[in-house]
């Protein structure tokens, strides 16, 4: 196909589309939103959501890791072939959170983000299925999982508290059988240091162990506990090809090269 | 401006959101609409300016830039909202006007209609990257980030959907659709596919 095919072909299908209707930020509803918004504080610890009533309750899954920042930082990846800068004392292998340890910053999450944000409760987070924490270097992340929603959190080297991602209607444990695994959290955080993978998930009543394997090779050893995991690792914002996840299972076996990427889309059940 | 702007908030950051918002709130709403459910559009077309507010420092400057950042965000709000809805298929983008839409000459109409049916034979993958650039009119690069992908990866899969689509406006045979000529299967690696194995099964 010559340019002329293709630049003819973009001009039909452009000629063919809905067309953005213009002015519509003029309307009432619109600037209602904007002054909403610019009344909001911009930072954690404050209430953030927009204070308009809102009729319609969706069940969100938003990823703040959605928010990929698209600038042109670059990570220096310890032990990845880079300086020893940023996130300098992350390992591969994490290190359990202690309870108490886990109990404090899974109240500051909710308290400072997931209540104002979302609307989730101390009292939801009291009766969470899982709270999983894990430590690596001096950054500290963990999970909340309940029956309605899942939400992670990360604590950096300064103790700064960020929020990583909820998602709603988390699959069921008989939906992932034994060897089933869904992605809960996949996203990019952005910290002082430069831009993190945070991930999270639920898995199949025979997985005992998850590996994430970062394109290049290395192997990235996730927290696991009672059906749930979590790990992060640095990742620069523009880093190409797709880690994939290896789950092990009790007796020995393995299901490997999962496409993360895949599993947020669409969870593998069994 | 608001007369109660919170403590945080710096004059400038709210000039920049402000005119960040009257250009691209049109645009942005449009794209949403295009691919949710359009009672639904507007709670997400919030929740994109509601994150870029609290992230106005990521928001990359320029236009055309930031417009492409606003669609990054709500493409993967709008991909979690069918997540968690258990709306795992793709939903199929509704881009195109129906052909009798608006006025135009008869050929024009047999034109629209040819390319609406061939549109509609497309995956919801190559809709998608199609869409992205001939109708969101954002650059490969940004449109890459978009879906997450590397720009190589959706170079090529752009290709492949202009010839699919370029194929069914012609009619040729399905068969012709099936195989992809293998210099467009150069640098970009098919994925390997997941492997289980047993205890005691060979490596």
């Amino acid at each position: 196909m010559s340019n002329d095919d293709r630049h003819d072909l973009d001009l039909r299908l452009r000629a063919a589309a809905t067309p953005v209707a213009p002015g519509r930020v003029r309307q009432a509803s619109a600037q209602a939103l904007l002054e909403r918004i610019v009344a909001t504080p911009r930072t954690a610890g404050s209430p953030a959501r927009p204070a308009a009533p809102r009729t319609r309750r969706l069940r969100w899954a938003a990823a703040a890791a959605a928010a990929v920042a698209v600038t042109g930082a670059a990570l220096v990846m310890p032990g990845l072939g880079g300086e020893d800068q940023a996130y300098a004392s992350w390992t591969d292998t994490p290190a359990a959170l202690p309870a108490g340890d886990t109990r404090e910053l899974s109240r500051e999450c909710v308290r400072q983000e997931l209540e104002p944000g979302y609307g989730y409760t101390q009292a939801e987070l009291g009766a969470a299925r899982n709270v999983l924490g894990e430590r690596r270097g001096a950054y500290r992340y963990l999970s909340i999982a309940t029956a309605r929603w899942t939400a992670t959190c990360f604590r950096d080297r300064a103790g700064k508290v960020h929020f990583g991602s909820v998602m709603e209607a988390p699959v069921t444990d008989a939906a992932l059988g034994r060897r089933g695994v869904e992605l809960q959290g996949w996203g990019q955080l952005r910290t002082s240091e430069g831009y993190a993978r945070l991930m999270s998930g639920h898995l199949g009543s025979d997985v005992v162990a998850v590996d994430v394997v970062l394109h290049g090779g290395r192997t990235v050893h996730a927290t696991v506990k009672d059906r749930y995991f979590v790990a992060w690792y640095p990742e620069a914002v523009d880093a190409t090809g797709g880690a994939t996840l290896t789950l092990k299972l009790a007796g020995g076996g393995t299901v490997a090269g999962l496409p993360a990427r895949d599993l947020m889309e669409t969870p593998k059940l069994d | 401006m608001t007369a109660s702007r919170p403590p945080d908030v710096t004059p400038g950051d709210e000039a920049a959101f402000r005119a960040l918002f009257e250009a691209a709130y049109d645009d942005l709403l449009c794209f949403v609409e295009r691919r949710t459910h359009p009672l639904a559009a507007e709670d997400v077309v919030a929740e994109v300016f509601l994150t870029a507010w609290r992230r106005l420092d990521d928001v990359p400057p320029g236009l055309d830039q930031a417009r492409a950042w606003l669609f990054t965000v709500a493409h993967h709000l709008l991909r979690n909202h069918r997540r968690g809805d258990h709306r795992r298929q793709a939903v199929a983008l509704r881009i195109l006007r129906e052909p009798g839409s608006t006025v135009a000459e008869p050929a024009d109409v047999a034109g629209r209609v040819d390319l609406s049916r061939a549109w509609d034979r497309l995956s919801p993958g190559d809709q998608q990257v199609l869409s992205l650039t001939a109708v969101e009119d954002l650059t490969g690069p940004q449109a890459a980030r978009v879906l997450g992908i590397s720009a190589t990866a959706f170079s090529l899969r752009l290709l492949r959907a202009r010839r699919r689509l370029r194929k069914f406006l012609t009619g040729e045979p399905a068969e012709f659709l099936t195989g992809e000529p293998a210099e467009f299967l150069t640098g970009e690696p098919a994925e390997a596919a997941p492997t289980t194995t047993e205890p005691g099964a060979p490596a």
